[in-house]
């Protein structure tokens, strides 16, 4: 904002021809900052005879040093032109708004009025645009007594708006009900206060007694921001201009010092409520006569105006001739004479055991009153049930007959009553049912072991039986058998005093043999393809000479005919053996 | 055949499980029936506390709680021993029985009206965990045998009859096996209270500056939510919900 430059143009009798004018060094003049102001004078109007200039009432600035120097000025009207200049260094009082400085100067040995110079402090662009202050309603309360707390919120000329109220914390000393905060700001009067606003902020109990702090409130707001100057470039030709932008700033109420005081011990009930403030209390039930399944609805109304939207509950009369639900209440708050009231309702539902007359005993609320300052207790009447009996479905479901121990532990009579507890187990064996087998390994592994059993035994299985659908496993498995049959026939043979069919037998044997262990054909191939095949089916060389040893001496003893008892005959029929054997072990 | 359950889990007790004992049980009997309760609950009250877990120890610790006229801690035995043994009609006798001395009116929850839930609950309740995880051992160990037996019989006919078993088998095994994560889960996770004293104020915090609430009695079934220190958050259906002193509530584990 630019600062006007005020020119006083002070015409006095006795000063008819001099032209004082006044000055700033600066544009804007911010409180509690310094500034200069400026007093000039031609010097060929200025009496050869003068004093200096004063400021006759500084009004909260501060005048820190007065200083004076002859200069030259280029005066459009008169060209070069000395003057006498007057420097006034002074410093702004912290208070914003318009002052006027009474100026006089001694002039010719009297003492004239310059008049007065009109000087506009401004808030500083960094000072607080906002200020904030909490009031109790009272300072000293009791522990648990209600109290209001307002806020004042004192607004600036730099303040911008945006007042958010969010996050104020009370501190864990009170039971706070905040209020719905409508601050409605005005005009002030205030000196450099733009506008302000009072709003009820919470009412306050607090839970202890002693010397307790509300703490300090931060309220977040918007206030304008200090001018930048900012550079500008449009092609080749570069300017510069002020901006101004909002600034985000916080404003810190200051903390409330409260005194609370404890209850006095003096007088208090035995079973105070701990309530603090006026209340009321009402009991009523909704019927006096009912049937046995029907249910009595006993209404319980307490109101006050201590802690705010919190009352105890009284202390309820024994209910053992009724059954009972947990009982159900509400609890609600409103705003009456700028005091906030509590109403609970409770509903007892009380369900009657049996037929008769049956007492619910007055029941009591006590609480302490600040006002009088001592405490107050307020009693319901008596009340006079007449029950009759009902439905008996419905007795039985409500619970029949009321409670009497059995000490006779007779089971049979008991059972034969029905109206008590089973007899006790006397079980034979005992054991610890807390296991909990589902986090125990062993029961993981007893519930899959049999699918991993079951998964291995039908593989093999299967593997089994895809070697029995195979022809020349089938061949092999069957060879030794076949074998064997014919030693015996050998043997028949021999007994028979065969040789021929004997080395008939062993021939044709041992080919059948070796070709069923390795599924070749060896019957009917010349020695040479014998030799080769058994080659390929990797029968060790010395085998093979085994076996062509033993088909040529059955070759030799079918032309030239021996005694098949001989020894000879015995040792082929040996080393045949000795052969098969051999080649058995091999093919495994 | 649930004898035979039982017996199968009293095998698997006394196999890779641990087992504590309860020596003095037919001592505390014989104090019971002597009518010195205090001392039958001493002997049943030590068996459990040294972590013997048993539906008979709790159903006569109840009994004798209950002839003490201590109601509170005999719906609290009576319903660890339902714990353990679900469906026992003397416990279920008794806890009703001593339930009815309560002298607050829990309502009835929906599936005690709706006959197919309730249904639903018999059956659900007709095994206790243990026997159905025995059941489901049997079960496997039947299909493992059915599936070695269908691949040893090279019979098609009596392959596509034991894939029938298998497939009925693997069937009953998943309900009973979903039924048993419910009832693992449930286990877990449930936790109900029972009050114990006299009376017990369910408050609206953690701690005795908060407002109360509700004031709850004797033996009320309330639902454990969480516990606190010293505090426990109970509910009772839509209407309770507070907090209530730790040593006023003993918790059904």
């Amino acid at each position: 904002m630019k600062m006007k430059v005020w020119m006083l143009i002070l015409a006095c009798a006795g000063l008819s021809l001099a032209r004082v004018s006044v000055d700033f060094d600066k544009q804007r003049i911010e409180a509690g900052k310094g500034f200069t102001l400026i007093l000039s004078l031609p010097t060929t109007e200025l009496p050869p005879n003068h004093g200096i200039p004063t400021l006759d009432d500084l009004q909260g600035f501060t005048l820190t040093r007065l200083d004076s120097s002859d200069e030259h000025i280029n005066d459009f009207f008169r060209g070069r032109v000395n003057v006498r200049r007057y420097n006034f260094h002074l410093i702004a009082p912290k208070q914003g708004g318009s002052y006027q400085l009474p100026l006089s100067w001694e002039l010719d040995g009297n003492v004239r009025s310059l008049g007065k110079v009109r000087v506009d402090v401004q808030r500083p662009f960094d000072a607080s645009a906002l200020a904030v202050s909490l009031t109790p309603s009272k300072h000293s309360v009791y522990e648990g007594e209600q109290f209001a707390l307002s806020m004042t919120m004192l607004t600036y000329e730099n303040f911008q708006g945006n007042i958010n109220l969010a996050g104020i914390d009370l501190g864990n000393d009170f039971v706070a009900h905040r209020a719905e905060l409508k601050a409605q700001f005005t005009n002030s009067s205030r000196p450099g206060v733009t506008s302000e606003a009072t709003a009820k902020v919470a009412w306050l109990s607090a839970i202890r007694p002693g010397k307790l702090v509300i703490p300090e409130v931060k309220i977040k707001y918007m206030k304008i921001g200090e001018p930048k100057m900012v550079n500008k470039k449009m092609g080749s030709f570069s300017f510069s201009s002020y901006s101004q932008q909002p600034e985000e700033a916080t404003a810190l109420s200051g903390r409330v010092n409260m005194d609370v005081r404890p209850l006095p011990s003096q007088g208090k009930p035995a079973d105070f409520t701990g309530m603090v403030g006026q209340y009321t209390f009402d009991v009523q039930p909704d019927r006096n006569a009912l049937q046995i399944g029907e249910a009595l609805t006993l209404l319980v109304h307490i109101r006050g105006n201590g802690k705010p939207g919190s009352i105890s509950d009284p202390k309820f009369p024994d209910f053992t001739e009724f059954r009972s639900v947990p009982p159900e209440a509400q609890t609600t708050t409103s705003e009456v004479n700028g005091q906030i009231w509590s109403d609970r309702t409770i509903k007892v539902f009380l369900y009657p055991k049996k037929k008769g007359e049956f007492r619910i005993a007055p029941m009591h609320y006590s609480w302490f009153d600040p006002n009088k300052g001592r405490y107050q207790e307020a009693s319901s009447p008596e009340f006079i049930i007449q029950v009759e009996k009902g439905d008996i479905t419905q007795a039985a479901a409500s619970g029949g007959s009321s409670y009497t121990p059995v000490n006779s532990v007779e089971k049979k009579n008991i059972e034969a009553l029905g109206q008590d507890i089973r007899f006790i187990h006397e079980p034979k064996f005992l054991h610890n049912q807390s296991a909990r087998w589902y986090r125990s390994p062993w029961f993981w592994i007893l519930l899959l072991l049999p699918f991993a059993l079951a998964w291995f035994g039908s593989r093999s299985i299967a593997r089994r039986q895809a070697l029995l659908d195979n022809a020349a496993y089938q061949k092999r498995s069957k060879a030794g058998a076949a074998l064997q049959k014919v030693w015996n026939e050998v043997n028949q043979a021999s007994n028979n005093n065969d040789p021929k069919a004997m080395l008939a037998l062993i021939e044709q044997g041992l080919l059948t043999y070796a070709g069923a262990l390795y599924n070749v054909e060896l019957g009917g191939l010349t020695r040479a393809k014998l030799q080769e095949t058994l080659q390929v089916c990797k029968v060790n060389a010395e085998q093979i000479s085994a076996l062509e040893r033993i088909l040529d001496a059955c070759d030799r003893a079918r032309f030239c005919p021996m005694d098949a008892e001989s020894q000879e005959t015995k040792r082929l029929v040996e080393d045949a053996q000795r052969w098969a054997e051999h080649l058995g072990r091999m093919a495994q | 055949m649930k004898k035979l359950l039982y017996l199968v889990v009293l095998c698997f007790s006394g196999f890779g499980f641990a087992d504590n004992e309860c020596p003095l049980f037919l001592e505390a009997v014989n104090y019971y029936k002597a009518e010195s309760y205090p001392a039958a609950i001493s002997v049943w009250e030590t068996c459990v506390q040294q972590g013997f877990q048993n539906a008979d120890v709790y159903y006569n610790l109840g009994n004798a709680e209950f002839r003490a006229n201590d109601l509170g801690h005999a719906i609290w035995a009576y319903e660890s021993a339902l714990r353990l043994d679900p469906t026992n009609p003397d416990i279920i006798a008794n806890l009703e029985f001593a339930r009815s001395h309560t002298v607050d009116k829990v309502e009835a929850n929906a599936e005690d009206d709706n006959p197919v839930l309730k249904t639903l609950w018999k059956i659900h309740h007709a095994l206790s965990l243990n026997q159905q995880l025995v059941v489901l051992l049997f079960l496997a160990w039947s299909a493992g045998l059915l599936w070695v037996l269908a691949a040893w019989r090279n019979n098609e006919r009596f392959r596509t009859i034991s894939y029938s078993c298998l497939f009925g088998i693997a069937f009953f095994a998943a309900i009973i096996g979903l039924d048993s994560l419910f009832k693992a889960w449930s286990l877990e996770t449930d936790n109900i209270g029972i009050v114990l004293s006299r009376s017990a104020d369910v408050m609206s915090g953690p701690g005795d500056q908060y407002q109360v609430l509700h004031e709850l009695h004797e033996g009320t079934r309330v639902e454990v939510r969480d516990q606190g220190e010293g505090w426990i958050n109970v509910r009772i259906g839509e209407n309770v919900n507070g907090f209530v002193k730790a040593d006023l509530l003993g918790i059904v584990k």
